[in-house]
């Protein structure tokens, strides 16, 4: 349960809150026996809690299921979370701090009918709400793994597992200005190949002309290509993934926007930063069109070497980048991206001119002694924030960041947590600075101060001081906190997926428990 | 091995019927044009357009707003509510205020969080669900979905504009088509057309720098009436033909345009605030 109460607060734009007091709060209940399982979720929202959709006001059980298991077939019905592959043609999934819950209510079938195949087939409609959307969602997906079907296979050292999956969705067309496609389907390939220490996934997915809001009305086909590599040994780790995607958004209901309704999943390919400052300009998936890498590399130094310690060190060096894709007029007299045509032509292997977010970055983490231990960050981050946050005119942010966190264990059961961080940026609202001071009574208590300062803001009377105190106590699987301060306004980003947090001041209240 | 041959081939059955379902739609992707400027009574549709002036999308949410508006004729009556954050003045050419107590009571009672979205006669909001608020490609669809009802009540508005108090008197007469019961209400806005002020936009190759510095406002709701919710106009039960009579009255502001003015008065159902029937007229 999050609860806050809501203090007026002009200087930072937080606004008046009628009801003082807004609530989001949630139950799980899962029952399992044997082969069967059955759960549901009871969800209210008192009134929705500012920074989340308001379309989700209301109380109930949006959330139910019945699942048999059995080693051949697994059966669902109710409201399903699936994935197909990587999901850019499905996947359902629930994430509460952003506000989505896109499950599919309706049957959900996975076959396995002999070993290194599986099918699985799911239809439904998503969940809108404490609604269900207009259109219908059908899918299928197979899975075949070659060490398994193939006998010439089995031994081998190398792994390889073939995909294919296809999505289609239904919906009337009411529309009295377009001619709508009732049916829109989507097809995507797959393979996965582990050879020793390197793992290699691949996705390709195709989707024919689905004009919807998202993408202004166009009738271009979509694609999206996805590719992730890993090496790992002891002590090294490698990573190189790619992607590119053009025109991919796929909803359920064409005209609708936000984080609502949305059929597949297209990941971010940078990394998801924790700390306050690293995540003030986070990347956002572009499902219009974007294209993007990313590379990294974990060492370990070796402990007992000069350079290691005692402890040893850890060394992660990432950069990723994400950018437009190439967009061409269809003809001299079609604008691009313009509604009721075709929209644009794109060549898969030219690169669009305008970058979108670069994120570069090396992390050390290091326990020096017994007590002592911390994580030493350098970043540097481009964002365009006319692209990401939509707002046309804002000049792409350039910023350095640097953190220090440490850790200094008192005693077994008590430490101390010091977060210093600072943010320089001559754009935007110019240079921030954070220290965080946090004391913990393991296991249950901890206790915690910061101050979030924009003291480098070009204007003199917005150098606001963004404080907060908290408290939190744990006991067995039951976790309270109560928070009082200031909540700048931004974005939140959870894998590429976004909400906007708007700006706040009151005392918050957050419940966990499991029983 | 039998067990896999008809796994086969129930797999090739679902493949098969998965791939048809997909439908390739050829151009030209507009549908034709109806005429719908029908005059025997019919139910209209007030579309409320909330807007900004720094709201780079909402040229686009206009530009659907006036092509449901060239399908539906006088069936639709458009009006654009300025409210929110980015309809508040700003600076230098984004200083106009468009903003009104009414429109920005809509907004917040409508729990408006995105631009552009509108209401289709405020259909869709229960006290237990708030699905009025739509985006611009879902409009038509609801217009749609609506326009078949049959009519409960007729609206008719005479107004008188004193040129020199710049007063305009209207008198709106209303007759059941119907039986009725329930509590209704009535509410008379006035909009202005045509305010010609500057406009954020987006990927528009025209305008580079992302401002429309001679955007054209249409239907820019400018004040209420009788309120931001009206007055009660019928309760209990009411039979087929009875007239309701009312007056109001407003003082327009020496900065509006009466030419360019209109007075749009609508019935509401009390319980879900769903518009039942709405009419426009020229304030002279």
């Amino acid at each position: 349960m999050d609860a806050q109460y809501y203090i007026k607060d002009s200087l930072i734009g937080a606004p008046q809150v009628p009801e003082k007091v807004l609530m989001n709060a949630f139950a799980n209940l899962l029952y399992t026996n044997g082969d069967f399982s059955a759960g549901l979720r009871y969800e209210s929202f008192q009134d929705v809690m500012q920074g989340f959709d308001p379309r989700n006001k209301g109380n109930g059980i949006p959330y139910r299921f019945i699942s048999y298991k059995s080693d051949e077939l697994h059966v669902t019905v109710g409201n399903i979370y699936e994935q197909f592959g990587t999901g850019i043609i499905l996947r359902t999934y629930q994430d509460w701090n952003l506000g989505i819950d896109n499950s599919v209510d309706g049957v959900d079938v996975a076959y396995t009918p002999i070993p290194g195949i599986t099918v699985k087939g799911l239809i439904g409609t998503q969940r809108f709400f404490f609604d269900k959307g207009d259109g219908i969602v059908r899918g299928l997906d197979g899975e075949v793994s070659l060490n398994d079907l193939l006998k010439g296979f089995a031994k081998s050292k190398t792994k390889i597992t073939l995909g294919g999956s296809f999505v289609s969705k239904y919906q009337k067309d009411q529309d009295p200005i377009y001619k709508l496609p009732l049916n829109v389907g989507a097809g995507a390939g797959r393979i996965n190949i582990v050879s020793g220490k390197i793992n290699i996934v691949s996705e390709y997915a195709y989707k024919i002309n689905d004009p919807s809001t998202a993408n202004s009305m166009i009738y271009k086909p979509g694609d999206a290509l996805f590719i992730s590599s890993t090496y790992s040994q002891k002590g090294l780790g490698i990573s190189l993934s790619g992607k590119r995607i053009d025109n991919m958004s796929f909803r359920s209901d064409r005209a609708v926007t936000g984080n609502a309704l949305m059929i597949n999943y297209l990941p971010s390919l940078t990394k998801e930063q924790a700390y306050t400052l690293a995540a003030m300009y986070p990347d956002a998936t572009q499902p219009n069109g974007e294209e993007g890498l990313q590379a990294e590399l974990t060492y370990n130094i070796k402990k007992k070497t000069k350079i290691g310690g005692r402890y040893g060190t850890d060394i992660t060096v990432n950069y990723a980048r994400t950018g437009s894709i190439d967009r061409q007029q269809v003809n001299d007299t079609t604008a691009i991206g313009q509604s009721g045509t075709m929209g644009y032509t794109s060549d898969f292997l030219k690169t669009g001119k305008v970058l979108f977010f670069e994120d570069f970055n090396i992390t050390i983490e290091k326990k020096i002694n017994k007590k002592l231990s911390g994580v030493l960050m350098y970043l540097y981050q481009s964002y365009n924030k006319e692209v990401i946050e939509g707002h046309p005119g804002a000049p792409m942010i350039y910023s350095h960041i640097g953190i220090l966190d440490l850790t200094y264990k008192i005693r077994e059961k008590k430490s101390f947590q010091l977060e210093l961080q600072h943010l320089l940026t001559k754009q935007d609202n110019g240079k921030w600075a954070m220290a965080m001071l946090q004391y913990t009574i393991a296991p249950k208590w901890f206790f915690a101060a910061s101050d979030l300062y924009n003291y480098g803001n070009s204007d003199n009377s917005k150098r606001f001081h963004y404080y907060n105190a908290s408290v939190g106590f744990i006991k067995n699987a039951n976790r309270i906190s109560l928070t009082y301060g200031r909540t700048r306004q931004g974005i939140l980003c959870v894998g590429g997926v976004c909400r906007y947090v708007p700006a706040s001041n009151g005392l918050s209240l957050t419940v966990i428990s499991s029983f | 091995m039998k067990r896999s041959s008809v796994f086969l081939a129930i797999l090739s059955l679902a493949i098969v019927i998965f791939f048809s379902a997909c439908d390739k739609v050829k151009p030209p992707f507009k549908e034709s044009e109806t005429d719908n400027n029908d005059t025997t009574a019919t139910r209209n549709f007030l579309l409320e357009e909330f807007t900004g002036h720094e709201c780079p999308n909402c040229p686009q949410g206009a530009i659907v707003a006036q092509q449901l508006k060239a399908l539906y004729g006088n069936r639709l009556i458009l009006l654009s509510i300025h409210a929110g954050e980015l309809a508040d003045p700003g600076t230098g050419q984004f200083a106009l205020n468009l903003e009104c107590p009414t429109g920005n009571e809509l907004f917040t009672f409508f729990q408006v969080s995105a631009y552009p979205t509108g209401m289709v006669s405020r259909s869709g909001w229960s006290s237990t669900q708030n699905l009025a608020v739509l985006d611009k490609d879902s409009w038509g669809a609801r217009i749609e979905s609506l326009k078949n009802l049959t009519p409960l009540i007729s609206v008719e508005i005479s107004n008188a504009y004193d040129t020199t108090t710049r007063t305009v008197n209207s008198t709106i007469e209303c007759d059941a088509l119907q039986a009725m019961s329930g509590t209704y209400k009535i509410a008379a806005y006035l909009s202005e057309d045509s305010i010609v002020t500057a406009q954020l936009t987006e990927n528009d190759p025209n305008y580079p720098s992302n401002i429309i510095p001679d955007y054209v406002d249409r239907h820019v709701l400018r004040g209420a009436l009788n309120s931001t919710w009206g007055d009660t106009l019928a309760t209990g039960n009411n039979p087929k033909n009875t007239q309701f009579l009312k007056n109001y009255s407003m003082v327009l502001n020496s900065a509006w345009n009466a030419k360019h003015c209109y007075v749009i008065a609508f019935v509401y159902d009390a319980s879900n605030y769903e518009i039942v029937q709405v009419e426009e007229k020229k304030v002279r």
